[in-house]
C-alpha cells in the first residue's frame, strides 16, 4: 500500500510540474503580459518599470525557476491589479465559491441519482421520465439562459428574489440553480450506466434469487457499487464548480472563483491567473489523489494491478 | 482670438469670470487670493461658479437615505489610489466619490479650483502656485496641506509621473496652504495635465497615513479628501461610502452610496428593472429597447471618443493606401448613418469628422471640419479608386479590430467591399491586439480599427499615436513630426492653437486615419433619482459617469 501511494504521490507531482508548466507559458504566449498590463499607450520606461517589478525582465527559465520555488514556499506571485498576494485574494473569495459549489453540487446530486436510478431500474415509469426529463433540460439548455430566464422570473416578474450579489441566503437560490442543475445531467448519466452494468452482476442476481426484496437489491446492493465511478465523477464536478464557474459567477455577481478568474483574464493579471489556474489543478490533482488512495484501500485489486 | 479651442486659458479666463460673476463672498477666499497678482501670473482663478457650493447656507441638512451604482467593470484596488492612476477613465469613476483633486472640472466650470481655493500659473509657465482651501480635509479629520500636495507630487507613481518628475526642479511651501511648483522649463501642458483625468497626479492623499499603510495598505484602505469615505468593500465587489458633511463644496444630500459591481449587461439591467439599482452603466444591444420602453427609467445618450480606421505601412510606395485617392476612397465609401443606425439605434454622432474628440483641448471644433472628411459618397469613392489605377479595387490581408468591436468592423468590411477593397476580418484577443499595436506597422498589416480613450487633451493623442516615435504610433511623417515639435517647443498660446489645428487639417486631409463615427454611451437611473440624467450624468468632459456625487438628491 506504502508504494502504491508513493508512486500516486510521485505522479501527483509530475501532474502539477506539467501543469505549472503549461500555465507558466500558455500565460506568456497571449503576448507581454508587462505590455499587454500597461496598455498600448504607456511608455517604454513605464513598462520596463513594470517588468522590473515583476521579474519579467529575466530570462524565461529564470522567471519559470522562480515561480516554482515561489510556489513551494506559498507564494503565488502577487496580482497586478489587486496588489495583494495571489494567495490572499484567492482565499478571500474561496469561502463564497465553496458555498455555492457545496449547494450546487447537493443539488447535482438530489437530481442526477435518483434519475439515474429510476433510469435504470424504472425506465417506463413517469417518475423516471420526469428526473430525466428535468436532467436533460439541465444540460441541454446553456446555463447563462437559465440564469437569465430565472433573473426575468424570479427578479424582474415575481420580486422574490435578488438578481445577483451575495451576503444572504436569497441571493444563493439562483445560481445554485443554475450551476447545479447543468451537472445534474452528467450525474444522472453516469449513475443509469453505472446501475445497469451493476445490475447484471452476479452478486444481484444471487441477492435476487434468496429473495431479498428488490428496493433492497437496488438501494443496498447495487447502488453501493453503483455509486463508485458516480462520486468520482461528482468530486471533479466540484472542483469545477469551485474554480470554474464563470458564467454563472459573472451572471449574478458571486464574488467568487470563477469571476476572479474572468476578472484576471480581462484585466489581463497574469500573475492571478496563473495562481488561480494552478490551484484548481492542485484541488484536481489532490482529489484525484485521495480517491485513488481510497479506490485501492477499499479494493486491494485496483493497488496490485498497479 | 480665433475661434479655437483655447483649453487652457479660454476655460481659465471663464473661470475668472465665473468668479467674478459669481455671488462668493467667502471672506477667507479673499483673504487667500493674493491682492494683487505677481507680475509673472497671467491668471489667478479663484473658485466660483458650479464649483463653489451651490449652497450651504442655513442649517446643515444631514445626508440620508441610500443610492445604488450598478457598475460595469471589474474593480480593481488601484483605482482607490490616485498614485498609481493609469490613463483609464473608469478608475475616476471611483476617484470622484473617494477623492478630491487641486484642481477639476465641474459642470459649468473647467480647471476649477477644487481642493485649492485659487491657482496662478506663471504666463511663462516656469511655475504653479495654489492657496490651499482652509475647509479641505481628508476623511480622518486631518486637514488637506502644503505637505501632503507636496508629498502627493513627489511620490506619484502613476501615468506621466516621469514627465512630471523630470519637468520639476522644487517645490516652494510657504505656510501650511501656500504651495508653488518651479519647473526647470516651461511647462506649457500642466494644467492639461494636473487638472484633467489624464493624470491622477493632483489628486491629494494624505501623506502622514500613506506612509504609515504603504500603497498597498493604502489600496485596501484608502482615505481621501472627496465627499465620500470609503467604509466597505467586500472582495472588490461591493463597495459602500457614506457620506462626509464636512465636505468643502456643500454636504452631499445621499448619506450611502453602494458601488455593486454587475458585469453582466441583462442582470444589471434587471437589478435597474427591479429597483435594486438606481444608476446603470452601459445600456447597449437589445436592452435599449426596453429600457426605452420602461417609464420608471430615464436614459441618457451621449457620442463620446471616436473609432478611426489606420493603414499600417501606408508610406510605403507599394501599399495601395500610399495613394491619398485611395484612403479618401475608403472614408467615401463608409456608410456612417447606416453604420450608426445598426450599432446605436441611431444616435452616435457622426458629424464628427475627425480623429480626436470635441471635448478635448486643441481639437478641431465643429466650425473647422470639412464635411469631406466624413462625406459618403460612394460614386465619387469608386472614381477615385479608377483615378488611383484601382478600377476593380483590390485585396488586403486583413482588418484587424480592437476586440470586442467586430461586428463594427463586419460593417466596416462590408461597406468597402463596394468599392472593390476585399479584405477579412481578424479576431484577435485584446491582449494580443495591444501587444502588437506597440510593434510598429508591420506586427499588424492591412488595416486596423482603433479607438481611444486617452484622456489630456489632443496633444496627449498626437504624442501617442501620431509621432513617428509615439508609444501607439504606426505611422510616421516627418513634416508632421517637425510641426509638432515646434507645437512643444512654443509658450505663445496662440501659435500653439494655430500649430495643432493645422496639424489636425493636414492629417485629416491626408486620411492618414479615416474617421468612421463616435462611440455611443447609453446610461440609465431609476425612478428614485430626483436629479435630470443631465445634471449628473456626462456633466463634465470625457467624464461619462455620475458627478457631482454631493449634487444626488433622492426623491422624497
Amino acid at each position: 500500500m506504502l508504494r502504491y501511494i508513493l508512486r500516486r504521490v510521485v505522479y501527483s507531482v509530475i501532474t502539477l510540474l506539467l501543469l505549472s508548466v503549461t500555465i507558466f507559458l500558455i500565460v506568456r504566449a497571449t503576448g507581454d503580459p508587462a505590455r499587454t498590463y500597461a496598455g498600448p499607450e504607456a511608455s517604454e520606461e513605464e513598462v520596463a518599470l513594470i517588468r522590473a517589478e515583476y521579474g519579467l525582465d529575466r530570462p524565461l527559465l529564470a522567471q519559470y525557476g522562480s515561480f516554482v520555488g515561489d510556489i513551494v514556499t506559498g507564494d503565488l506571485g502577487r496580482s497586478f491589479q489587486y496588489r495583494q498576494p495571489v494567495l490572499d485574494v484567492y482565499l478571500d473569495r474561496l469561502p463564497r465559491s465553496l458555498l455555492l459549489a457545496s449547494l450546487a453540487f447537493t443539488l447535482s446530486l438530489a437530481i442526477g441519482i435518483p434519475a439515474g436510478v429510476l433510469s435504470a431500474v424504472r425506465s417506463g415509469s413517469w417518475a423516471a421520465r420526469a428526473f430525466r426529463a428535468v436532467a436533460l433540460t439541465g444540460v441541454s439548455i446553456p446555463n447563462f439562459v437559465i440564469a437569465t430566464a430565472l433573473i426575468f422570473v424570479f427578479s424582474v416578474k415575481l420580486g422574490w428574489l435578488p438578481t445577483s450579489g451575495s451576503g444572504s441566503a436569497k441571493q444563493l437560490v439562483m445560481p445554485t440553480i443554475a450551476l447545479g442543475w447543468y451537472f445534474a445531467a452528467a450525474t444522472m448519466r453516469l449513475t443509469q450506466s453505472s446501475m445497469l452494468e451493476v445490475m447484471r452482476g452476479d452478486y444481484v442476481k444471487l441477492a435476487r434469487l434468496k429473495g431479498v426484496p428488490e428496493r433492497l437489491v437496488i438501494l443496498k446492493h447495487a447502488l453501493k457499487n453503483a455509486l463508485i465511478p458516480v462520486l468520482t465523477l461528482a468530486a471533479v464536478n466540484f472542483v469545477v464548480m469551485v474554480n470554474v464557474a464563470v458564467v454563472i459567477e459573472q451572471i449574478f455577481a458571486w464574488p467568487g472563483i470563477g469571476d476572479l478568474v474572468a476578472v484576471g483574464i480581462s484585466m489581463r493579471d497574469f500573475p492571478l491567473v496563473q495562481g488561480v489556474v494552478l490551484m484548481a489543478g492542485a484541488m484536481v490533482v489532490t482529489v484525484n489523489f485521495v480517491l485513488d488512495v481510497v479506490y485501492a484501500w477499499l479494493d486491494p485489486r485496483i493497488r496490485l494491478n498497479r | 482670438m480665433a475661434a479655437r479651442h483655447r483649453f487652457l486659458f479660454l476655460l481659465a479666463a471663464l473661470a475668472l469670470l465665473a468668479s467674478a460673476c459669481g455671488s462668493s463672498s467667502n471672506s477667507s477666499e479673499e483673504e487667500a487670493t493674493p491682492q494683487t497678482a505677481p507680475p509673472e501670473a497671467v491668471g489667478v482663478v479663484t473658485t466660483g461658479g458650479a464649483a463653489q457650493a451651490t449652497t450651504t447656507t442655513g442649517a446643515r441638512k444631514e445626508p440620508t437615505g441610500k443610492v445604488v451604482y450598478g457598475w460595469h467593470t471589474a474593480l480593481t484596488p488601484a483605482w482607490l489610489d490616485p498614485q498609481d492612476a493609469g490613463n483609464v477613465i473608469t478608475a475616476y469613476g471611483f476617484m470622484y466619490a473617494l477623492h478630491d483633486s487641486m484642481i477639476k472640472h465641474y459642470p459649468g466650470q473647467q480647471l476649477a479650483p477644487s481642493l485649492a481655493e485659487s491657482y496662478e500659473l506663471a504666463d511663462d509657465f516656469m511655475s504653479a502656485s495654489f492657496v490651499i482651501r482652509e475647509k479641505a480635509k481628508f476623511h480622518n479629520g486631518e486637514p488637506v496641506t502644503a505637505d501632503d500636495v507636496e508629498f502627493t507630487y513627489q511620490s506619484y507613481r502613476g501615468t506621466q509621473a516621469k514627465l512630471f518628475h523630470d519637468k520639476l526642479d522644487r517645490i516652494e511651501k510657504t505656510d501650511a496652504r501656500h504651495i508653488t511648483f518651479h519647473f526647470k522649463e516651461p511647462f506649457v501642458d500642466f494644467l492639461v495635465l494636473y487638472g484633467t483625468p489624464a493624470t491622477g497626479i493632483g489628486w491629494i492623499v494624505p501623506k502622514a497615513y500613506y506612509e504609515q499603510v504603504g500603497p498597498d495598505g493604502f489600496k485596501q484602505n484608502p482615505i481621501g479628501a472627496g465627499p465620500y469615505k470609503l467604509v466597505r468593500n467586500t472582495s472588490n465587489t461591493e463597495l459602500e461610502f457614506e457620506a462626509m458633511p464636512d465636505y468643502w463644496r456643500k454636504s452631499p444630500e445621499v448619506k450611502t452610496i453602494i458601488y455593486k459591481i454587475i458585469t453582466d449587461d441583462a442582470t444589471r439591467f434587471a437589478a435597474l428593472q427591479a429597483g435594486e439599482i438606481d444608476f446603470m452603466n452601459v445600456v447597449q444591444g437589445a436592452l435599449l429597447e426596453p429600457a426605452k420602453a420602461n417609464k420608471d427609467i430615464s436614459l441618457i445618450q451621449r457620442s463620446t471618443t471616436p473609432f478611426w480606421l489606420e493603414f499600417p505601412g501606408w508610406e510605403n510606395p507599394d501599399s495601395p493606401f500610399n495613394d491619398v485617392r485611395v484612403r479618401q476612397a475608403v472614408s467615401l465609401a463608409l456608410n456612417r448613418q447606416e453604420i450608426t443606425n445598426a450599432e446605436t439605434g441611431g444616435y452616435a454622432r457622426i458629424d464628427g469628422g475627425n480623429w480626436a474628440t470635441f471635448d478635448l483641448g486643441g481639437a478641431l471644433t465643429e466650425d473647422e471640419i470639412k464635411p469631406e472628411w466624413y462625406e459618403y459618397n460612394l460614386d465619387k469613392a469608386k472614381q477615385l479608386m479608377a483615378d488611383a489605377g484601382y478600377p476593380d479595387g483590390f485585396e488586403v490581408e486583413q482588418l484587424t479590430p480592437l476586440a470586442p468591436y467586430y461586428p463594427l468592423a463586419e460593417r466596416v468590411i462590408t461597406q468597402l467591399a463596394e468599392i472593390g477593397i476585399k479584405t477579412k476580418l481578424n479576431r484577435m484577443e485584446r491582449a494580443a491586439f495591444v501587444e502588437a499595436l506597440t510593434k510598429g506597422s508591420e506586427a499588424l498589416p492591412g488595416m486596423i480599427l482603433n479607438i481611444s480613450g486617452l484622456n489630456g487633451d489632443v496633444a496627449t493623442r498626437w504624442r501617442a499615436f501620431v509621432l513617428c516615435e509615439g508609444t501607439s504610433s504606426r505611422t510616421c511623417i516627418p513634416e508632421l513630426d517637425a510641426k509638432f515639435a515646434q507645437y512643444e517647443a512654443s509658450v505663445d498660446l496662440d501659435e500653439r492653437d494655430r500649430l495643432m489645428a493645422e496639424l489636425q487639417t493636414e492629417m485629416n486631409d491626408q486620411y492618414v486615419f479615416v474617421y468612421v463615427y463616435n462611440l455611443g454611451l447609453t446610461m440609465a437611473q431609476g425612478p428614485r433619482i430626483a436629479n435630470a440624467p443631465e445634471e449628473i450624468w456626462f456633466s463634465i468632459p470625457q467624464f461619462p459617469y455620475v458627478f457631482p456625487w454631493e449634487d444626488v438628491r433622492l426623491k422624497s
